[in-house]
C-alpha cells in the first residue's frame, strides 16, 4: 500500500453533565457494559431519552461520543469513511465509525432500523468478540481499542413490516429496555429539564399519560418526554400553559382534525 | 346552478330524468304528480330534487319518490341546505326505522321545520361521540363502552355508559357538546370514585350499591341524589382535572340555594358515597327539593343494580374505573381454572342452552354471542375436507394431527350497488386515501454506480480517478439514476366472518374493504382477501374474497358485498391456511392482517378460551417463523387484554368504533408497510 494521507476528524467530547434522571439500575449497567466492551443496543418509545443517556454515560465515562441518526440512504462510506481529491492527490477520509473507534469513542447510531439492511452488516465485526473494522476501500482493518463502544438504538413501537432489526444484528448486542419514566420521575424531568414549576410539570406529565392511553387507538405513540419537555419551555418563555401544549403536545401528534380536538379537550381539561 | 340563464326544465325533460331515477318503478301515477310538482320550480330547484331523488333512489324508489312529490312544499318554506339537511333525515330514518316511518317524517314537515330551526342549537350523540370516546380514553385508560340511552336519559350500569340521543338543554349547540362530555365524564366519574360501591371506611363497614336500591323509586331522593353526587364527583376531578372542572362550573351556574348546606362536606377530597347518602338523609328529613340538574347524570340504582348481579358479582365492584379491579396481565387470566371448565361445560350443552354468561362475569374477554343455534354440525355428516390442519393443543403440549377439516366455500355475490353506495360515501375519503398512498408509490430511490442514469456519481467519479491514477482498472459506474421504489410485498386480509360480526361490525367489514382495495389498486401490493368461520374442528370453513391472481373486479365487488357473519371464530386453522397461501407468493415481505371482533372462539370442544387463544398464537408462531409478519385490527374493545399475547405488543390496533373501522384501516395498511 502507498503512503497516502489520513483524515480523521477531531471528535467532541462532553464537558459539561447532561441532565439525566436514572429510572432504575440502567447507568450501573451500561458501565458494566463498557467495562466488559460489550455492545448496547437501547430500545424504546421516541423522546423517551435514550439519546440523553448515552450523552450522559460518554460524559460520566469520559469518553468522545459520536452521534449518527441512520437513515435509508446511509451507506457503508457514510459510516467508514470515503476518498476525496484534495489538489492533487487523494485522501482517505474516515467516517464517524471508523474516527469512533480509532479515538476510543461511544459510537450511537440513532434509530438503527433506519438504516438499510446491507449499512448494518459492517457493523457487526465491531459488535462481537473481534472487536474489528474492515475498511475494504485500503484493506485496512482497525482493532478497537478498550474504551470503544458500540450503542444503537431503536424504536419497537413502528409497527412497519419493514423496519425490522434483523436477529443477526440484535443478537449481539446487551439490551437496555427504555419506557416512559414514572409519573413522579417524569415530573421531576420536566420541571428540571423545562424550567417549570412542580404543579405545572406535574399536569404536563398527567397529560402526557392521557395521550399515552390513546397509543393505539387513533395515535401511534404518545407523548413523549420529550414534548412534555418542549411544552414546558414554551411555558417558561411565558407562553400560555393551554397554548404552550396545543403547540408542542396536540398538533404534533396528530394531524386527524377529531384527535387534535380531542386532545384540545384533554389540554383543556388538565390545565 | 344558481345561474339564472339556464333555463328551467321542461316536463319531459324532467320526466325522463325521473323515469331513469326510478326504472320500472310501477307507481306512474305518482311520478307523474311529482313531475308536474316540479315543472314549476326553479332550475336550481329543479336540479336539487332531481339530485336527491336520484340519491334517494339508491335506498327506496317508494321513499325517493314520496320525497320529490312533496319537494315543492318543501322548498317553499326551507332553503337549499335545510333541504337537504330535510332529505338526509329522512333517509337516515329509513336505515334506522323503516319506509314507512321515513315516509310518515316526509309528511310531517312543520315538525321539521321547527326542529330545524331549533337544530342550531342542538348537539347530537353522532356528533360528540368520537371525541367523547377519546377523551374518555385517554383519562380512564380503558375503552369504554358508550351507547344511547332509548330513555334519553344519561346513566350508567357501570358496564356501559348511555347518552340521550340528542341535547338541547343550553342555548348553542357549542354548549351543549361540552354538555355530553361533561355527562359523559361524570359517569365515568361515578364508577371511578364509588357512586356503586364503595371501600371500606376507617369503622370497617362498606357502603353498598344496595344502599341505593332504598331510594329506587322516590324522585325526589333520585334527584337529589344525583345533584349531590354530582357535587362530590367535581370535587374528586378537581385534583387532576381542575380545566375540566372550571368548565362544568360555567356549565352549570352557581349550584342552587338548597345545596348550600352540603357542599362543605360533599367538597372534601376524601368524601365517599356514605357522606353523600348522610346528607341525602338529612335533606328528605325536610320538603327541599331542587330542579334537575343539566350536567348531573341519573343515577338509576334499579337499573345499574340489575345489571351488576345479572354479571353476578358478589363483590359488586364495577367493570371499568374503578382501578383496583384492573384485569391481571394477560396469562394469568387465562390460566384460570374456572374459564377453562366452562369452555368444557359448552361440550355438553345442547344448542339454544348456551348460558349468555359463558364469556361475562370473571372472565375478561367478552363477546356478544347473539349467534343462532341450528342443528350441532358435528353429528352431521361430512364430504371429504379440502385440507387438513393440524391443531395445537396446549394442556397436552403437542399438536392433534390433522384436527381441522377445512372447506373453501365459495362467497355468495351480493348487491352489486353496494360497492358504489360506499364508494359514494366516502369519496371524499377515498380520494384522501388515495393521494396518501400515492405518496408511498411516488417515492424513488436513487440507485448510485449506474452504468447509465440521470446525473453524474460523484463518489463513483472521485473513485473512478482514484482508482486510474493508481494504476488499477476504473469502474465505468459513474452515473446515478432514479428508479421506482420497489415494493415487494404480499398481504393478506383475513376477515373475520363470524356470526357476532352479524350487522354493523359486518357492514364496517365491508365498507373497510372496499376503501382499501379502491386504493391499494394504486398500489401494485399483491394482496388477497379471505374470510373464515366454521364450527367445530371438523366444519372450518374458508371463503374465497379475492385470490393474490384475482384483479380487483365487478365479480370480486359482488363477493365483498356478499360477506356475510356466519358461524364462530376458529382461528388458528385460518391462520394456518392462508400463511400458507402468503407464503407461496414470492414477494420478499409478507403480511397477515387479521379484521377481527374477537378472540379466537368456537362452539364447545374447548375452543373458546386459553386453548383457542393457545392454538392462534401458535399459528401466528408458526407463521412468524416462515418469515411472515401478522397484525391484527380488532374492534374488541377488550382487544388489548389478549392481543399483545397474540400478535405482540405493538401488532394490533384497537378500533373501538365500528364506524371509524373503514377510515383507519387504510391509515393502518399505510403505516404497515411504509
Amino acid at each position: 500500500m502507498t503512503k497516502q494521507t489520513h483524515i480523521t476528524p477531531q471528535l467532541m467530547r462532553i464537558d459539561e453533565e447532561p441532565f439525566y434522571q436514572s429510572v432504575d439500575d440502567e447507568i450501573e449497567m451500561f458501565e458494566a457494559a463498557a467495562k466488559a466492551g460489550l455492545p448496547v443496543l437501547l430500545k424504546g418509545p421516541t423522546g423517551c431519552g435514550k439519546t440523553r443517556f448515552v450523552e450522559h454515560m460518554a460524559w460520566k465515562l469520559k469518553r468522545p461520543l459520536v452521534t449518527v441518526s441512520c437513515h435509508d440512504d446511509l451507506t457503508t462510506s457514510d459510516l467508514i469513511g470515503r476518498y476525496l481529491i484534495v489538489g492533487d492527490e487523494t485522501v482517505w477520509v474516515d467516517g464517524p465509525l471508523t474516527a469512533a473507534v480509532r479515538a476510543g469513542a461511544i459510537c450511537y447510531l440513532d434509530e438503527i432500523v433506519e438504516a438499510r439492511k446491507d449499512t448494518t452488516v459492517v457493523i457487526h465485526p465491531l459488535a462481537d468478540a473481534r472487536r474489528v473494522l474492515n475498511i475494504d476501500k485500503h484493506g485496512e482493518q482497525v482493532e478497537a481499542p478498550p474504551e470503544f463502544m458500540l450503542v444503537i438504538s431503536y424504536n419497537p413501537g413502528y409497527q412497519s413490516v419493514l423496519k425490522e432489526i434483523k436477529p443477526s444484528t440484535r443478537q449481539r448486542f446487551v439490551a437496555f429496555d427504555f419506557d416512559y419514566p414514572t409519573a413522579a420521575v417524569e415530573a421531576k424531568i420536566v420541571a428540571a429539564e423545562g424550567g417549570v414549576s412542580d404543579d405545572i410539570a406535574q399536569k404536563l406529565v398527567k397529560l402526557g399519560q392521557m395521550t399515552r392511553n390513546l397509543k393505539g387507538a387513533g395515535l401511534d405513540e404518545g407523548a413523549s418526554t420529550r414534548l412534555l419537555v418542549h411544552a414546558a419551555q414554551l411555558i417558561a418563555s411565558g407562553v400560555k400553559p393551554q397554548a404552550a401544549c396545543t403547540a408542542a403536545v396536540a398538533r404534533s401528534l396528530s394531524d386527524d382534525p377529531d384527535m387534535t380536538a380531542s386532545l384540545q379537550d384533554l389540554v383543556n381539561a388538565v390545565f | 346552478m344558481t345561474n339564472s340563464a339556464v333555463r328551467r326544465l321542461f316536463l319531459s325533460e324532467i320526466e325522463l330524468r325521473v323515469e331513469n331515477a326510478l326504472p320500472g318503478h310501477p307507481d306512474t301515477v305518482g311520478m307523474q304528480r311529482a313531475v308536474q310538482g316540479l315543472e314549476p320550480l326553479s332550475r336550481a330547484q329543479q336540479d336539487l330534487v332531481l339530485h336527491w331523488l336520484e340519491a334517494a333512489a339508491q335506498s327506496s324508489f317508494e321513499l325517493a319518490l314520496h320525497m320529490a312529490t312533496l319537494a315543492p312544499q318543501a322548498l317553499e318554506r326551507l332553503d337549499a341546505e335545510g333541504f337537504e339537511i330535510w332529505v338526509l333525515n329522512g333517509l337516515d330514518m329509513k336505515d334506522r326505522e323503516d319506509v314507512p316511518t321515513a315516509k310518515a317524517f316526509f309528511r310531517d314537515l312543520d315538525d321539521f321545520i321547527l326542529r330545524y330551526r331549533y337544530n342550531d342549537s342542538v348537539a347530537t350523540f353522532d356528533d360528540v361521540i368520537h371525541r367523547t370516546y377519546i377523551f374518555l380514553q385517554a383519562i380512564s385508560g380503558e375503552a369504554l363502552d358508550i351507547r344511547v340511552d332509548e330513555r334519553d336519559k344519561a346513566w350508567t350500569d357501570t358496564q356501559v355508559m348511555y347518552l340521550p340521543y340528542e341535547l338541547a338543554a343550553l342555548p348553542d349547540a357549542a354548549s351543549n357538546r361540552k354538555l355530553y362530555k361533561v355527562m359523559a365524564t361524570l359517569l365515568w366519574a361515578q364508577t371511578r370514585y364509588g357512586t356503586f360501591y364503595a371501600e371500606p371506611g376507617e369503622d370497617g363497614q362498606a357502603v353498598t350499591q344496595n344502599a341505593l336500591l332504598r331510594y329506587g323509586s322516590d324522585e325526589r331522593a333520585l334527584r337529589l341524589l344525583a345533584a349531590l353526587e354530582a357535587v362530590r364527583l367535581e370535587a374528586k376531578l378537581l385534583r387532576d382535572l381542575p380545566g375540566l372542572v372550571a368548565e362544568i362550573a360555567e356549565l352549570r351556574g352557581p349550584w342552587p340555594a338548597e345545596l348550600e348546606p352540603a357542599l362543605p362536606r360533599l367538597s372534601q377530597p376524601d368524601a365517599t358515597l356514605a357522606d353523600t347518602l348522610e346528607v341525602l338523609d338529612a335533606f328528605l328529613k325536610t320538603d327541599v327539593d331542587i330542579p334537575a340538574m343539566v350536567h348531573a347524570a341519573t343515577i338509576d340504582p334499579t337499573q345499574t343494580m340489575k345489571n351488576i348481579r345479572a354479571e353476578k358479582r358478589t363483590d359488586g365492584k364495577p367493570r371499568f374505573g374503578a382501578q383496583e379491579i384492573a384485569f391481571e396481565p394477560f396469562p394469568s387470566d387465562f390460566d384460570d381454572g374456572e374459564a377453562v371448565g366452562q369452555g368444557v361445560a359448552g361440550e355438553d350443552m345442547e344448542p339454544g342452552d348456551m348460558p349468555s354468561s359463558t364469556s361475562l362475569g370473571k372472565n375478561p374477554v367478552r363477546r356478544n354471542d347473539d349467534v343462532v343455534m341450528p342443528v350441532n354440525p358435528n353429528t352431521q355428516l361430512f364430504p371429504e375436507p379440502d385440507f387438513k390442519y393440524d391443531e395445537w393443543d396446549y394442556k397436552r403440549g403437542a399438536y392433534r394431527e390433522e384436527w381441522c377439516h377445512l372447506y373453501e366455500v365459495p362467497v355468495a355475490p351480493g348487491d352489486p350497488a353496494y360497492v358504489n353506495q360506499v364508494k359514494h360515501k366516502y369519496r371524499a375519503y377515498i380520494w384522501q386515501i388515495r393521494r396518501q398512498l400515492e405518496m408511498i408509490k411516488g417515492e424513488d430511490k436513487m440507485l448510485s454506480r449506474q452504468v447509465d442514469g440521470e446525473e453524474m456519481d460523484i463518489d463513483a467519479m472521485i473513485e473512478h480517478v482514484i482508482d486510474h491514477r493508481n494504476g488499477s482498472e476504473p469502474s465505468d459506474r459513474l452515473f446515478r439514476r432514479r428508479v421506482r421504489n420497489e415494493r415487494s410485498l404480499a398481504v393478506m386480509f383475513m376477515v373475520d366472518m363470524s356470526g357476532s360480526t352479524k350487522g354493523w361490525v359486518n357492514n364496517a367489514e365491508r365498507e373497510s374493504l372496499i376503501l382499501l382495495c379502491e386504493a391499494l389498486e394504486l398500489l401494485n401490493d399483491n394482496y388477497a382477501i379471505y374470510g373464515f368461520s366454521g364450527w367445530g374442528h371438523k366444519r372450518c370453513e374458508i371463503y374465497p374474497v379475492k385470490r393474490f391472481d384475482e384483479q380487483y373486479d365487478d365479480s370480486v365487488r359482488a363477493k365483498i358485498a356478499g360477506i356475510e357473519g356466519k358461524d364462530f371464530t376458529r382461528m388458528g386453522v385460518a391462520v394456518r391456511h392462508l400463511s400458507k397461501l402468503l407464503e407461496e407468493q414470492g414477494a420478499r415481505h409478507k403480511l397477515l392482517i387479521t379484521i377481527s371482533d374477537g378472540y379466537p372462539d368456537d362452539f364447545g370442544d374447548e375452543y373458546r378460551n386459553n386453548y383457542g387463544i393457545e392454538d392462534t398464537r401458535r399459528a401466528l408462531q408458526e407463521a412468524h417463523e416462515r418469515g411472515i409478519r401478522s397484525f391484527c385490527v380488532t374492534i374488541d374493545r377488550q382487544g388489548a387484554d389478549y392481543l399483545p399475547h397474540l400478535y405482540g405488543p405493538a401488532r394490533y390496533e384497537v378500533v373501538p368504533n365500528a364506524y371509524r373501522l373503514p377510515m383507519r384501516m387504510a391509515e393502518i395498511y399505510r403505516h404497515l408497510t411504509t
